[in-house]
Formats: C-alpha cells, structure tokens, sequence
C-alpha cells in the first residue's frame, strides 16, 4: 500500500483525543484512571462518556484528574454512539483518536508504542494492542481479532494461552478490539467511525473490516499492553443487551453480510440461514429455548431485513481493495471444526474429571498426579502421561492380546454369540417387529438389550457387526478406565485406584464372558460405574450450593435410564436393584434422596415396558441374560463367592482368594466409614443373590432344555461393591497401621493387601494365556449350503429342517433364508406350539417308513439337512424315508430334498391337493402378498406360520378389497378362507398394542435423554 | 443379651459374624444347587416299521442252465408289534415305464411267504415293498442255481434296502474272474453313484466309475473286470451323491475252461475298528476248503490283528495273527491252513478303520468247485428274516452262529404255509461258532422243502451268523451264503425338540 493512495497529510503533531466509555464501571475505573495518569505519553485530551451510570462512575471521573472533560449521555447510548459522541465533542482538530473501556487499563508505554508503529508506516490506519488479563496479568485475550465464517469472533487464541512473548511483533489483522484502538482522525471520519447499529457485539470487527477494504492497513503492535477485564463479556457488567445472545447472534449476521463479497452474497445468505437453523436446533436439544428464539430471532432480524442489508452494504459500497485480497486475515476454513472437536473433548474430560469429584464427600480430596495441568505445556504430552490413559493402554494391549485367536474374517459365533444380523437397521426392525420368522415365527416380542444392541449399531454407522467385537475388545479398558475415574471422588491414591481400575478390567467374570461370548456382562460392567456415579449424584450424595436440585433430575434421569440400559441386558439385576433401591428408601438421609429412590426402583423396569408382556407369560426370562443357553460343565455355587462365574472357561477360582480375603477383612471398617458400608452391603445383596440363581435351573417357555442361570452380571457388580470397599477402606490404612503398636494386625493386613494386589495380576496373566476365545469363534457358522439359500429367498420362500441328535435325542430347527442370528433364542416360539412339529420330526427321524413328507410341505420345508458329524443313525433313516431324495453332502453334513414342492403359502384344493403360491419377495421376511388363482369354489389359504391372531389377510379381487375370513376349526398354521374369484391377498401382522407400547417406550427414552442432557452452563465464547 | 449386643458392635467380632454367613450361605448354595444342565438320557419309543422297500439285482435265468428265483415273506409274529393294520407287501419288476412293471409276488398277511420263479430269458431287475402290517420284517432274496456251464454254482443274496452307502470286500477282476455291480434304483429319480475302487495297492484309477447315473426305476451294471481289469482283489466302495439305490456284486470264474463258482458278495459294514467277519463253513469230508480274508483300509494304513472263532474256542493263528493293510489298500491272507476245515468266525481288531470280506472255495478233487462270499456283518440286534430256505436230499440249510464275545442264544423258527414251528434253539458259549443244520418239517401232512426262517436272538452277548445252503451237486460241490441281518422290524423314535442353534459349540 503505498503512500499515493492516501493523501491525506501527515499529522505533524501527536494530536491524540482519547475517548473512554464508562458505564457502571467503578469496580474497574479507580485502576483504568490511574493507567490512564501514568501514562507515558499521554493523550493530549481524554474525554469520558458516561452513558447514563447509576453507581459512582460519574463522581470518580469527575474527580480524576486524567480526564480532561466528561459526558453524560442516557442509559440507552450503545458503545458506537458513545464514542462517536465523545469525538465531537472535541472541538480542535486531532490527528488521532484512542478508544478506552472503563475496565481496560493501559501499561504506561502503550500510547507511545501504538503511536510509533502507526505514525511510522502511514499506510497503518487502525492500531491496537495486545490484550492481557485484568486478573491474571500474563493470560492473553487478544492479539487482533477476525470473523469466522459463520460470524464467530475469533482470536486465534487457545483458551488460557499464557502470554510468553510467543507473538511478539506486529501483525495485520483483520480487526483490533475497541479497548485501546488508535484510528488515525481522517480515516475515522472516512470510514465514517464505528457503525452506530452494532449494539456491544462485532462493532471492532467491523469497524477493522472496513478500514481493511477502504485500503487501510490494520495491525496490531505487541509493544503496547492493555488490560482488559472484558467485563460484559463475563457477566461481570450488570448492564448488558436484555438479550446478548440475540445481539450477538444479529450482530454477528449483520457483520459477515454487510462486509462480505457481493458475488458470494446468496450463497452466504443461505449458508447462514441454515447454520442457525440448525444451531436453533441444537439448543432446542440443549435445553436452551432462549438461545434458540435468539438464533431465530436474528434470522429475523438481519436475514429477513434485506433493507437494512442493503443501506448497511451502500454505506459500506466504497472499496478500495478487492475482498480477496483479505483472505489471509481471516481464520481457516478448518479452523472451526478443529475448535468444535477440542471444546468437545474439553468438555469430555470435564466430565470425567470434575463430575465425579463433585458427588461424593468422603474426605478430603487429595491433589492427584493427574489433576495437575501444567501452564503452557504441551496438551498432547499432558495428556498421555496420565495415569488414567497409560491404565487404559495397558489394558487395550493386553485385550489385544487376548484377542489373537480372533483376528479374521467371518461373523462371530459360538458360546452364548450368535450372529449378527449385517445392519443396524435389521436391529431396530426386529426390535419394532410384531413377527419374527424364526423356525415356524412366532409373535414374541424381542428382548430389550436388541434395542441397546441397535443403538449401538446405529452409533457404528449401522455396522452391527461391529458391535460385539468392540465391546468385548474395547469393554474391559473402558470399564477399568471408568473405574479408576469414578473411584476418584473416594479421595483414594492414584495407586490404589489404578489397582482398581485393573481388577475390575482384567477380572475373571469378564474373562468368562468373553470367551462366552456374553458381551451384554461385558457391557453391563462398562456401564456400572456411569451408573454408580449417577446414583450417587441423584440421591444428592457429597452435593451442596446452589443447583443441586438440577443436578439431581438430571442425575436421576442419567441413573434411569444406565439402569435401564443394565437391566435390558441382563433383566437379573432387578433383584440386585430393587433390594439396593428399597435399602435407599428406608435409610435414606432425606425426602429427597427417598423420592428418588422410588423413581429409580420403578423407572428402570418401566422403560422396558414392552417387554413386560414377555415376562408376564413367562417369568424365567427374568433369570436370563440374552443369548444361547449353554451346556457344559456347571459351576459349583460356592465359586461365586471368589467372583467365578462359570466354571466355564473362567480363571481357577482361588485366583480371586485375594480380593474376597480383602472384601472381608474390610468389614473391620464398616462401622466408621459410610461408604464401606455402603458398598458392603450392596456386595452382600448381590452375592446372595448369585449364590441363590447358581443353584437353579430355569426352562423358558422357549427352550426344551433346562438352563444353566448365568450369575455374570451380577458377579461383576459384586466385585465392583467390593473393590469400591476394598478401597476406600485402605484409604489411609497404612498410616494407621503405622500409628498403631505392632500386633498381628500388621502382618495379617500386609499378608491380605500382598494376596488382593496379586489377583489382577493373576488374572491378567490369565487373559493374556488363555486369550478371550474359547467357544467365541469367528467363521461360517453352520451354513445352509448357497444354493439352498439362494433358493429359500425365491417367492416360494422354502425352508430347511436342521437335524442334529443330542443325548440320544434329536434336535431341529427350521431354517429360512437365513442363518441362526443374535435375537432368534428370545423371539422363538414357544416350545408347546411346536409339538406337532416334534411328533413329525420324531417320525422322520424314526426312518419307520411311511415319511411325514406332507407334514414337511405344509411348513415349508423343502429341505432336511443333517448337520456334521452326521449320525450313521439318522443317515440311514433318512436315506430310507420315501418322498425324501439325497442331493448332496454339503461339506461334512447330509442335505435331502423333499420330492413334492413346498412353500410358505398355499392353497388347498382339497385336503390332499396343495399348490405353492409365489410370494412377492421384498424387503419385509414377514408380510407375504400373493396371487391366488381362480378355482370353482372357496378355498383355504393356508400361511406356513403358527396360527396368530394378528395376521390379517386382505384380498383385493377385480371388484372389491375385503379382509379374508379365517376358518373356525384352528389348525397349527395361520389360514384364511379364500373365495373362488382370482385375487391380490396380503397377509401382514398386525399387533397395535404393541405399537401403543413401543411408542409410549420411544417418548420415554427421549424424554429421559432430554432431561439428562447438560444444559447450557458458560456464555457463548464469541461474546465481548 | 447386652453383652452380646456389645460383642457384636466390635469389628472383629462382625468380622468372624460375616465369614460366618458367607461360608453357610455357599455351603448352602452348593448343597442345595440343581445345575446339572445335561439332560437325563431317554429311551426313545419304539414302534414297528410302517414302510419297506428292497431293491435285487435281478433275474437272470436260462433255461436248462440257471434257475433263477425271488422270494419274500413276512414274518409271522413279532414281538412288540402289533398287527392288525392292514397292508400289502409285493415284489414287482422294475421299468421305466410303470405301467410295464409285472407283480411277480403278493403277499396278504404276516407269515405269508411266496418264491417266483423266473422264465427263461426273464432277465428283469426286481424291487420288493411292503406297507402297513405286512413292512415289519418284510424281506426278499434271490437264490441263483446255475448246474452247468461257466457260471456253474449256487448264489444267493439278501435283496438290500435302498440306501446311499454300500462297501463290498474280496471282489476280484483278474483272468478268468467276472465281477459286475449292479445298482438298482427303484426311486423316481435318477440316482449319481461314485464307485472307488480299492485295490492291493492303494485306490485303482477307475474313471469309469465315477458319477454313474442310473436312471429312474432302472439298474445299471458296472463290469469291473473292464473298469479295473487285472486286480486280484477288489474292495468296492459305492457312495450315491444324489438319490437312493440298492447295490450289490456277482462274480462268476472260470478257470480256463472249467466252471470255478459264482456268487454274490454280500455288502460289509462301513469300516470300523473292531469287526467280526461269520461264516465260514466246516468242510465236509472229502472237500478242500480255500479260504481268504481281504482287508481294506480306506483311510490309513492299518494293523489288523487276527483271530479265529471255532466250535472249540477262539485262537490266535500262528504266522497271519497281523495283517498289515495299505494305505487305502486291500491285504488279503490266506487262512486255510489256520482253519483246518472248521466252521469259524473270523475276529479283527484294527487301528484305524477297516471292512473286511472272505472268499470261501468249496471243492472236491478233480472236480468243480463253488465259491462263496463272506463280509464283515453287525451282530443281530433282533430277529433275522430269511425268506427262502430249502431242505431237500441233496440242498441243506445251514446256520453258522458265532458269539465272539460272551455266551448267546438263538431261537430258530420256522414258517410256511401259514404254519409257524420252532426249528431249533441254539446257545452258544463264549468265543465258540455253532452249525446248525436246518431240518425240513411236514405242515399239514405235507413234506415242506421250502419254508421261512427267523432267527431270533434271545441271549444277551452279540451272535453273528450266516445263512448258507450246501448242495451236493453231481459234479461238485454248490454252495451259497449270506450273513443274517437285523430285519426292519421296529423303529425307534427319537424324541425330538427345537433348539434354535443346531450344529455348533453350546
């Protein structure tokens, strides 16, 4: 820029007219009047603007005998304003202008230096200084702002960013802040000075906008200091806009699209209006209305006013520099995501790190080796070297370790696991699904931990399968992590929890569970301590000041709904829980906490409402978790105790001798500490109730085979109990230990500490030997050979009865274009609807002669298939059985083909006379739309599904739609009489009650999520 | 009572007081526990067979040459089975073409028996099936009497339910020795059959035998003499990748010019570790007796360990107590010395598995002689059915029992003309083989030569045995013989129930 373009003529005096607005200010303006005399040079005049102040402002400037002049203008003037009357009311001529706030002190030499960069370069038109704290003098607050591209000021900044010299120099900016910005006189009066519309908000950026375009260099000067208490901006200026966010928000619009490049005008008009669309949204979510009607109501105040854009862009249409040429002093375009993901973490860790510290008050917390942040160090290196993440890394690497025997392709199977279906949104239809077709379908409703399952698909980006291995591998750290923050609030060392963190990850109910593929234990155990936290926070525990009441609804709602989440997994808890919710009602230490209680002891078995009705019918369901029922070795009950939870591929059980030792040696301090006892008692309770569901067997209406209950979940919440007691009772033992005189206290407790320190370390060894496999596979699981399945999603929609014998019985299912998957076990139907199909397979099977092949068609099977290793038995039976053809050996089973055809719909004739109707193949496994042929008379339809009275079938003839009658004589399967006309029918499920049910349980959820959302708590950052 | 409440309140005393309760409460637990997830085992039902079909190789006779004939029956009574339901058991031939097919015996109620006797030229393949009360039991033959030329013998052969898995032993395909698989497929649909072949060393290169169709009610014949010429000892192994069908093997040889024997080889067990081979006859005064074990180990080469089951005693032969067997090879030894002439069993104990067959040469000096085919056989689990049996001056019946292990019985009953008699009751020791000669009987004053039989086991040790008949033949010995075989007579079902992960770990 050179000097030709500005001729206006160089002040050949220091003329300096210095303006400060004050208002209410007398908190800051005793300090901002005294650097204003101490000044070294000073302003030839300072005038004061008092905009209507209602303390001693007026009096103290009045007084001081650094300003020349005041005055007093009403409470309405905005800061523009101010000033603007503040430079007329300087009658001389001045060569430059300096604008002050009453709480922005200058260092003494801060005139000179501004003055010295500006009279030096005479391109420089605008000079600011660099802003420092008013409390903490070495934290920077700006060194030159600009805008982002969705009106964000920005400093370029990190937040807390000590000042160590590291921008020394001076710099073009897009803007300086009002407080201590020198403006040479005639470029004030060109640019026509601060523009009087920007109340508070953007009036710098804009004013620094400007002067850039109108061909004026803007540059900060590092020499220069100020002080600046950035009062309205921290709330600590009771006067501020009725509505800041608004202001801010208009404000920040009114910036970007008065300044902005008229051919990108449109384009950045609608940009802006989606972004607060969805920023409105946002705090919809938030729980922040008022923020919202502010996003909206700045659309209708700037976006919706093309008036006033367009005066504000006449005003503005004399520009001297192409916008372009600018680029540089803007932020870059990644700029603001890389800010969004570091607030975000930001917050993330103060959740972890303040939260829990604030919920319980068992003594004085001490000063941790991670709470330590030291100023201006590396975050990364920060970060890493915390005890908490090189626990959680430990942890990872040993799981990935463990892992080994699973690291290749295939759906994971085996143990407890079946596989997944391929998507998330196979899940949420199952979910919602009033017909599962498994085996011959069945109407139950699916189990709640589908639900969880599917949320997580969902969060994978759909990839279900992703589901499992990432719980099973991630789990354990994450639980262990989770442990070691949440046991922080006990005011425990860091060592002591890391020892926690690593017992609770490594221990053998985990261990078993993987290898069980039981990854709803798994992920019961990861959500246990949120959900201790959330407890404890709800029932008002340690929590005092003011929001305690919010914290408590909202800590409620969290606890609802991880309860909920535990309990879908593994509804045994609800024994555990309700017993420690009716312990919490009768002992609770206030109304409060009781009412709570209440909430929590129903809340969480009322989310799964649905479910109910699957319970209602059948109450076993209650004593298991979802999956395969296991057969094998059963676990002697009294292992329970040593935290074994199946004899199953598990740890040896002494291994946890340590822990359990430790456990009972801490009821020695029950009496003095609360949460000891606490935790004790909820060991207790959780232990006696593993003890009493070890000794049984349950037979859901589901399974023909009496169930081994798994006591996993519970177990785990046992040993977390007991960690938690283990822990908090050896706070400070060795100290007492030390205090107190030599007896056999001493070596007993180094004896139980020395066996509990050895069972993570135990167990670690054992994940690490026997890894996290066992019948946990990877691979096909026991595939119907491809052209068998391929022909299953033909119209025809043929089935396969799976043969395998057991015990001298023999087992059966029957397959449909798919595999066994994740959900099947709990939507099958009942046992005792399928008895005819037992008897037909019995008969089969029987190799008697005389086959059921007609039975066989009529449930559409078209296929048998007995599974490797085949029983010569069986073979031999079914090679004999007439209208039964061998076709092939797929792999190492035996498949035949049943002669005559078979399909999911047909219609009979005559009680002999069958023939398969094609069903249009869609997306739904379930609903079956058919074309029925003419015939002289009324025939059965008959569906290949168990009779329900949800199916209903419509039938859409040439002249009339009417919904199909079923037969009054009942039969196994669904069938409905259709008249002799040919005709459309489709047959669906239908089951609106359960619809009722599942939407009333959605509403409840999105409640609760909303409740328990943190609301908004800091102002917004972009404010000054 | 307050001394207590203050003992209670100490630490140490809460201490013991929880360690107390855990430990009755585990012990409790445990005491109490019903966990045990393995089911009891069951028994399954039992119930009588309500459809049967056999398939035979077929008629094949000439006139004044070979007199060919089935014959099927139905056991009189059976224990356990109740029958009052109505049925029908026939023998037909077999043609594409059903409407083609002849009925060559009907039968109408149980203990019902009845031979057809080919014509000449009828050289028809032939299926039996039976429904109803007429399917428990319900067995066909074949009996073969060839007086003169190169096929001169006797043969005869159990007709074999359809089924997909069938191993003949000992077969053989060098000079002079014709064998032919048949496969009858008696189902609508046509039947691929995989024939391996294993020879002395190892699997013969038979790419004629591979994916055979035989098509809808038909039979096809596989000469193995041309598929896999020159191999002096054959085991055949037919495996039916699609469909259903029966198998069986004929071998006619000649010695030069001379007539040496036919017969069929009756189907061995799939190979197992520990198998019984029954049968092999006493050698009348005045004949010689060739006898030859062939072992085939389809997988692994094998160490078979001989031992042989006589009237007096089971012994361990000196010099061919071990046979090793090749790798997916055939070992054949020759026992004849180790007989002496004596009815036995021969026992095998293996490694890995083997099935094993026995060819049996019956001759007299100077003149012909037969042969006779052995197999490893399954011990009688119930009763056998043997449709066809004759006693005449010249043709006798015989039954060779064997009980390897332990001390059994048999009781043998015989049936004809809606007559049944008990022809005679056997025990047997432990390690001993018995010979028992079947009489012929007068029923209604006539003199039967044809009649029935069912051999019942009544003892507990397994019994094995074959059914031979022995001809003393003008120019030389005719002889024939079949192992007896558990008749489909009950059927035991299996209790099923769904279970929704089938075939895989849990």
């Amino acid at each position: 820029m050179s000097q030709d373009t500005h001729p206006s003529p160089m002040p050949d005096d220091r003329g300096v007219v210095a303006v400060v607005v004050a208002h209410d200010g007398e908190e800051f303006l005793p300090r901002t009047l005294a650097a204003l005399k101490a000044l070294d040079p000073r302003p030839d005049t300072v005038v004061a603007v008092d905009t209507g102040s209602t303390d001693s402002t007026p009096a103290l400037l009045a007084a001081s005998p650094a300003i020349d002049h005041v005055i007093t203008l009403p409470a309405d003037t905005g800061f523009a304003s101010a000033v603007h009357a503040g430079v007329e009311s300087v009658a001389h001529p001045t060569g430059w202008l300096w604008l002050l706030h009453d709480d922005s002190a200058p260092a003494p030499e801060a005139l000179g230096a501004l003055l010295d960069c500006a009279v030096d370069q005479p391109s420089v038109a605008v000079c600011g200084p660099k802003v420092l704290g008013w409390d903490e003098p070495r934290r920077l607050l700006e060194v030159g702002v600009t805008i982002s591209r969705s009106g964000r000021r920005h400093t370029g900044l990190e937040p807390g960013e000590q000042d160590q010299g590291q921008y020394e120099g001076q710099r073009d900016t897009l803007a300086v802040g009002t407080a201590g910005l020198l403006v040479r006189r005639d470029v004030w009066d060109e640019l026509g000075g601060l523009d009087r519309s920007l109340h508070f908000f953007r009036d710098d950026v804009d004013f620094g906008w400007r002067a850039n375009l109108a061909g004026h260099r803007v540059v900060v000067a590092t020499s220069s200091v100020i002080h600046h208490a950035e009062a309205m901006a921290r709330g600590r200026r009771v006067e501020a806009p009725r509505d800041p966010h608004a202001v801010d928000r208009a404000s920040a619009l009114y910036t970007l699209l008065a300044n902005g490049r008229t051919s990108t005008l449109v384009f950045r008009w609608l940009w802006l209006l989606l972004q607060t669309l969805v920023r409105a949204l946002g705090y919809v979510l938030g729980k922040a209305p008022r923020e919202a009607a502010a996003e909206l109501s700045a659309v209708w105040t700037v976006l919706l006013r093309p008036g006033r854009l367009w005066r504000a862009r006449r005003e503005r249409r004399d520009r001297k520099v192409p916008a372009r040429s600018l680029r540089s002093l803007f932020p870059p375009p990644g700029q603001q995501v890389r800010q969004t993901f570091d607030t975000l973490a930001g917050s993330l860790s103060i959740e972890t790190d303040v939260h829990p510290s604030t919920i319980l008050e068992s003594g004085p917390v001490e000063e941790d080796l991670d709470s330590f942040v030291a100023a201006g160090s590396g975050r990364l290196g920060r970060w890493v070297r915390r005890p908490g993440v090189l626990l959680f890394a430990g942890l990872v690497a040993i799981e990935l370790i463990a892992w080994r025997g699973l690291y290749r392709g295939g759906a994971l199977h085996g143990g407890a696991m079946l596989p997944m279906p391929s998507g998330a949104s196979d899940l949420w239809q199952s979910y919602t699904a009033s017909w599962h077709p498994v085996t011959l379908g069945s109407g139950t409703m699916a189990h709640p931990s589908t639900a969880v399952l599917a949320v997580l698909a969902t969060v994978l980006l759909g990839h279900a399968t992703w589901v499992v291995p990432v719980v099973l591998v991630a789990g354990p750290p994450l639980a262990g992590l989770l442990a070691y923050q949440v046991t922080r609030s006990f005011g425990l060392s860091p060592r002591l929890r890391l020892w926690i963190g690593a017992a609770y990850a490594l221990n053998p109910v985990f261990l078993a569970a993987s290898a069980q593929g039981r990854w709803t234990t798994v992920l019961v155990g990861v959500v246990a301590p949120l959900a201790a936290v959330a407890v404890a926070r709800a029932v008002g525990l340690g929590s005092s000041g003011r929001g305690d009441r919010a914290i408590s609804v909202r800590a409620t709602a969290v606890a609802v709904l991880l309860l909920g989440v535990m309990l879908a997994l593994a509804p045994l808890l609800i024994v555990p829980f309700l017993g420690a919710a009716i312990a919490l009602g009768v002992w609770a230490p206030s109304p409060r906490a009781r009412a709570v209680a209440v909430v929590l002891a129903v809340g969480p078995p009322a989310l799964l409402l649905p479910w109910w009705s699957v319970v209602v019918s059948d109450p076993t369901v209650l004593l298991l978790e979802p999956g395969v029922p296991l057969v094998g070795e059963s676990l002697a009950p009294w292992q329970a105790v040593f935290f074994d939870a199946g004899g199953l591929w598990s740890a040896p059980w002494w291994f946890g001798l340590g822990l359990a030792l430790a456990a009972l040696v801490a009821v020695l301090r029950a009496q003095q500490v609360a949460p000891v006892r606490a935790a004790l008692a909820f060991l207790g309770l959780c232990l006696a109730w593993a003890l009493s569901v070890d000794t049984i067997t349950v037979t859901p209406d589901t399974s023909a085979q009496p169930v081994v209950v798994w006591s996993g979940s519970v177990l785990v919440l046992a040993l977390g109990a007991s960690l938690v007691a283990v822990g908090t009772a050896a706070r400070g033992g060795r100290m007492r230990l030390q205090l107190a005189t030599f007896s056999w206290r001493q070596p007993t407790f180094a004896a139980v500490a020395a066996l509990a320190l050895l069972s993570p370390l135990l167990w670690g060894v054992t994940w690490i030997d026997r890894g996290a496999d066992g019948p946990l596979d990877r691979g096909s699981a026991n595939p119907l050979p491809a052209f068998v399945r391929a022909q299953s999603a033909l119209p025809e929609q043929i089935r396969t009865l799976v043969l395998e014998p057991a015990d001298g019985r023999l087992a059966y299912t029957v397959l449909r274009s798919r595999d066994a998957q994740w959900g099947d076990i709990e939507t099958a139907p009942p046992v005792d609807r399928l008895t005819s199909m037992n008897a037909v397979v019995s008969d089969l099977a029987s190799g008697r002669g005389s086959a059921p092949v007609d039975e066989l068609v009529s449930r559409g099977v078209q296929y048998v298939l007995a599974v490797a290793p085949v029983d010569h038995k069986l073979e031999v039976a079914l090679d004999s059985a007439p209208g039964l053809l061998r076709v092939a050996n797929p792999g190492q089973s035996s498949l035949w083909r049943v002669e005559l055809a078979a399909g999911r719909v047909t219609v009979l004739a005559s009680d002999t006379k069958r023939e398969v109707l094609g069903s249009e193949v869609s997306g739904d496994p379930v609903a079956a739309q058919v074309q029925v042929p003419g015939a002289e008379t009324d025939r059965l339809l008959e569906l290949a599904e168990l009779a329900d009275d949800g199916w209903v079938a419509t039938a859409t003839t040439s002249d009339q739609t009417r919904e199909l009658p079923t037969p009054t004589a009942s039969e196994w399967a669904q069938r409905f009489i259709v008249g002799a006309a040919p005709s459309d029918v489709a047959m669906v499920v239908d089951n609106p009650w359960r619809r009722v049910l599942l939407w009333a349980q959605l509403l409840a959820v999105v409640a609760l999520v909303l409740i328990a959302l943190p609301g908004r708590s800091r102002p917004d950052e972009g404010a000054v | 009572m307050s001394s207590l409440s203050v003992w209670a309140r100490r630490p140490a005393a809460q201490l013991v007081l929880v360690l107390l309760v855990v430990t009755a409460a585990a012990v409790v637990a445990t005491a109490v526990s019903d966990n045990s997830s393995t089911p009891a085992a069951v028994t399954p039902e039992v119930v009588p067979v309500t459809e049967t079909t056999v398939a035979c190789p077929g008629l094949r006779s000439r006139r004044g040459f070979t007199e060919s004939a089935v014959a099927a029956a139905t056991p009189p009574t059976v224990s356990g089975v109740d029958q009052t339901d109505a049925g029908s058991g026939v023998v037909r031939t077999l043609f594409p073409r059903v409407s083609r097919e002849r009925t060559l015996i009907s039968l109408n109620e149980p203990g019902d028996r009845d031979a057809y006797v080919g014509r000449d030229g009828e050289r028809d393949s032939v299926t039996g099936s039976a429904s109803g009360a007429l399917a428990p039991g319900f067995s066909v033959t074949q009996t073969e009497r060839t007086v003169d030329g190169a096929g001169r013998g006797l043969a005869s052969t159990q007709c074999q339910p359809t089924g997909t898995d069938f191993w003949f032993v000992g077969a053989a395909s060098g000079v002079g020795q014709r064998a032919v698989l048949v496969l009858t497929n008696p189902e609508a649909a046509t039947a691929i059959v995989d024939v391996t072949l294993h020879g002395r060393s190892g699997i013969v290169d038979a790419p004629g035998a591979r994916g055979v169709q035989v098509g809808p009610r038909s039979s096809v014949s596989l000469r193995l003499d041309q598929v896999a010429p020159g191999e002096k000892v054959l085991a055949v192994h037919a495996q039916v990748r699609v469909g259903r069908l029966s198998a069986a093997i004929t071998e006619t040889d000649v010695n030069g010019f001379d007539p040496g024997g036919t017969d069929w080889l009756p189907a061995a067990i799939a190979p197992i570790n520990d198998l019984v081979v029954p049968g092999v006859p006493a050698v009348a005064r005045g004949r010689d007796a060739k006898v030859r074990l062939d072992i085939v180990a389809p997988g692994e080469a094998a160490v078979v360990t001989v031992s042989i089951v006589t009237p007096e005693g089971s012994f361990t032969p000196q010099g061919v107590n071990i046979v090793d067997v090749p790798e997916q090879g055939v070992a054949s030894v020759d026992l004849t010395e180790a007989l002496r002439g004596d009815p036995a069993a021969i026992v095998l104990s293996s490694d890995v598995p083997v099935s094993a067959g026995a060819r049996v040469l019956l001759e007299k000096p100077d003149i012909f002689g037969d042969v006779l085919f052995l197999a490893a056989a399954d011990p009688l689990d119930a009763a056998a059915v043997v449709p066809d049996n004759r006693s005449t001056k010249d043709l006798q019946t015989r039954l060779i029992l064997t009980a390897p292990e332990s001390a059994a019985s048999a009781v043998i009953t015989g049936f004809a003309r809606g007559r049944e008699w008990t022809a005679g009751r056997v025990s047997l020791d432990a390690g001993t083989t018995k010979v028992v000669t079947v009489d012929a009987r007068k029923v209604k004053g006539k003199r039967v030569d044809s009649y029935g039989l069912v051999v019942t086991p009544s003892g507990t040790g397994p019994l094995y045995g074959v059914r031979m008949l022995d001809e003393e033949g003008p120019r030389g010995p005719l002889v024939s013989s079949f192992p007896l075989t558990t008749a489909r007579l009950l059927a035991e079902v299996p209790e099923a129930f769904p279970k929704i992960v089938v075939g895989s770990a849990g």
